[in-house]
C-alpha cells in the first residue's frame, strides 16, 4: 500500500455503461480519469447517479459494459486499497467509536496491537480523544461523521470515496471539518472523490470538480479545474465566487 | 422516557407491602380455609421449599432452561441464515409468520400423542414458543440493518465470515434476549398447564394435582408463590442481560 505510484491515472472509467434496470441507464459510455493526488468533487442533482460512480469505483457494482481501472488494473470486487464512506456512515451501532475503527482495520487484515494504536491515533486526530468509548447513538451527527472519517484515514486507503461526508454537520462544525478534510486528504498524496450537494464545498476543497448536469444517463465528464493550488481559498476571494457562479450556471443549463 | 417520581425499588416494596396487607385483612376477616393468611403461606413455603417444592421447582426450572436453550439454538441460526439467503428467507419466513400467532399450547395433545407424557413433550412445547418468538424478533432485527451498513462492510472487503462475526452475532445476541424477555411469561404459563395436565413432577403438578386436589390450600399458595418467584427471577436475569447487551441502543 505504501509503494510509490508513478504519476498518472489512478482511477479510469472507459466507456462505462451501467443501469439498475434495462430502462434506466445511469451511465452510458462514460469516460473519466482521475490522477493520483487529486481531490475531485462530484456535484449534480439528486438521483443523477453520483453515488453510483462511487459504487463502481469501490467495486460494489460492476459495469454492464466498459471498464473501471484502478492503478491500471480492473476493479472486479470490493476490498482493494479503496475506502468508501457512505452517507449514513455505516458505523456499527453496537460497537464504540474505537471498536468501529478497530473492526474496519480487522476486516482489512491489520494485526491486533496495531489496530488499537491506529484507532486511537486517528480518533484523537479528529478531535474524538475523549469520546472513543461512546457508542454511535451517544454521539452527535457531526461526531459520527468524524468517527467515520477517522476510520477511513486509519485504513490508509489510496483512494478515498466520500458520499456527502459533511452533510450531517451543522454550519460551524462544517467549516471546521472542511478545513480538516482539506488538509487530511492531501497528506501522503491521497486521492479523493467526494460527492457533495454544495457548490461552495466542491470549489473550496477540490482540485477539480466533476459536473453531472443532466439527469441520467451520464454520458460525458464535464470537468472544471480549480486554480487554487495547494491552499484552500477564502470564501471572499473573487475568483472563488466567480467559479461558484460559473458552476451554478452550468448546472442549471 | 419519563423519570419515575419514586425509586422503582422503593415503590415496589411499598406496593408489595400494601398487597400483603390487603391479603392479610381479607384472610382474617373472611376466615375461610381457601384463603390462608400471608404468614401461613410464608411458613408453609419455607417448610415446603426444604422438601417437595425444591424437587418440583428444580424440575420446572430445568424444563424452562432447556427449552430456552433449544428454542434459541434452533431459531437464531435459522434467522441468520434467512438474512444471508433470500431463498431460505422466502420459504421459511412466511411459514414461521403464518404459525406465529397460533398459541402453541393447542399443540399439546398432538405433542403428547407423539412424544408421550413427560419431559420431552413439555420441553418441546415450550421450545416451540421460544423458537417462534426468537425467529421473528431476530429476523426483523437483521432485516432492519441498513443497506449502507452492509455496503460499508463489503467495501472493506468483508465477507460472510465478517458479517457473521461483527454484524449478525452481536445483533442477534441482543435480539435473542429481547425475544426471551417477551416470551418468558408465556413459557411459564404453558409450563404450568402442561405440568398440571400430564406429569408427575414440576410446579404445575405440585399445585394442581398434588395439593389442589387434596384441598391443601396453604400448599397451593406456596406453589403459586414458587412459580411467581421462578418467573420473576428468570425475567429479572434476562432483562439484566438484555439491558447489558443493548446498552448501545440507549441514550439515542
Amino acid at each position: 500500500m505504501n509503494e510509490r505510484r508513478p504519476p498518472g491515472a489512478l482511477l479510469e472509467f472507459s466507456g462505462v455503461t451501467f443501469g439498475y434496470g434495462h430502462d434506466h441507464p445511469v451511465l452510458a459510455g462514460f469516460d473519466w480519469r482521475l490522477d493520483a493526488g487529486e481531490f475531485c468533487s462530484v456535484i449534480g442533482p439528486s438521483g443523477s447517479g453520483k453515488t453510483t460512480l462511487l459504487y463502481l469505483a469501490a467495486g460494489l457494482r460492476a459495469p454492464d459494459a466498459g471498464s473501471v481501472l484502478l492503478g491500471g488494473r480492473p476493479v472486479l470486487r470490493p476490498g482493494g486499497p479503496v475506502g468508501l464512506l457512505l452517507q449514513d456512515h455505516g458505523l456499527l451501532p453496537w460497537y464504540t467509536a474505537r471498536r468501529n475503527v478497530e473492526v474496519a482495520l480487522a476486516i482489512k487484515g491489520v494485526a491486533g496491537a496495531e489496530r488499537r494504536e491506529l484507532a486511537e491515533r486517528w480518533l484523537t486526530r479528529l478531535g474524538l480523544g475523549a469520546l472513543m468509548g461512546r457508542f454511535p447513538g451517544q454521539l452527535s451527527g457531526g461526531q459520527r461523521q468524524r468517527v467515520a472519517l477517522a476510520r477511513q484515514f486509519a485504513l490508509g486507503s489510496e483512494l478515498l470515496l466520500l458520499d456527502e461526508p459533511l452533510s450531517a454537520v451543522d454550519e460551524l462544525g462544517r467549516e471546521r471539518l472542511q478545513r480538516e478534510l482539506f488538509a487530511l486528504a492531501r497528506e501522503g498524496t491521497k486521492t479523493t472523490v467526494m460527492v457533495t450537494h454544495s457548490v461552495e464545498e466542491a470549489v473550496l476543497l477540490s482540485s477539480r470538480v466533476l459536473l453531472v448536469t443532466r439527469h441520467a444517463p451520464i454520458v460525458a465528464a464535464e470537468v472544471v479545474d480549480t486554480p487554487f493550488g495547494g491552499a484552500m481559498p477564502s470564501r471572499a476571494d473573487p475568483e472563488f465566487q466567480r467559479l461558484c457562479g460559473e458552476i451554478r450556471e452550468r448546472l442549471r443549463a | 422516557m419519563r423519570r419515575p417520581a419514586v425509586d422503582p425499588r422503593v415503590a415496589l416494596a411499598v406496593d408489595l407491602a400494601l398487597l400483603v396487607l390487603v391479603w392479610h385483612l381479607a384472610a382474617t376477616s373472611l376466615d375461610r380455609s381457601f384463603l390462608p393468611t400471608p404468614w401461613t403461606v410464608l411458613v408453609t413455603f419455607v417448610s415446603e421449599v426444604q422438601g417437595p417444592l425444591l424437587t418440583h421447582g428444580w424440575a420446572s426450572l430445568r424444563r424452562v432452561l432447556l427449552s430456552v436453550l433449544a428454542g434459541s439454538a434452533a431459531a437464531a441460526p435459522l434467522a441468520v441464515l434467512a438474512a444471508e439467503s433470500r431463498l431460505v428467507d422466502s420459504f421459511l419466513s412466511p411459514l414461521v409468520y403464518f404459525l406465529y400467532p397460533t398459541p402453541k399450547i393447542v399443540f399439546l395433545p398432538i405433542i403428547v400423542f407423539l412424544l408421550g407424557l413427560g419431559d420431552p413433550s413439555i420441553v418441546f412445547l415450550i421450545s416451540l414458543i421460544v423458537f417462534f418468538q426468537v425467529y421473528v424478533i431476530v429476523r426483523d432485527a437483521l432485516a432492519r440493518v441498513p443497506a449502507a451498513t452492509l455496503d460499508s462492510m463489503a467495501a472493506l472487503g468483508g465477507g460472510r465470515r465478517h458479517r457473521l462475526r461483527y454484524l449478525y452475532a452481536p445483533l442477534s445476541a441482543a435480539a435473542v434476549l429481547t425475544a426471551l424477555k417477551v416470551s418468558v411469561g408465556t413459557s411459564i404459563a404453558v409450563l404450568f398447564i402442561a405440568e398440571a395436565i400430564g406429569n408427575n413432577v414440576g410446579l404445575g403438578y405440585y399445585i394442581v394435582v398434588d395439593q389442589w386436589n387434596r384441598f391443601a390450600y396453604p400448599k397451593v399458595y406456596a406453589g403459586v408463590l414458587a412459580i411467581a418467584v421462578l418467573g420473576s427471577a428468570l425475567f429479572g436475569i434476562i432483562s439484566w442481560l438484555e439491558a447489558r447487551a443493548t446498552r448501545w441502543q440507549g441514550a439515542r
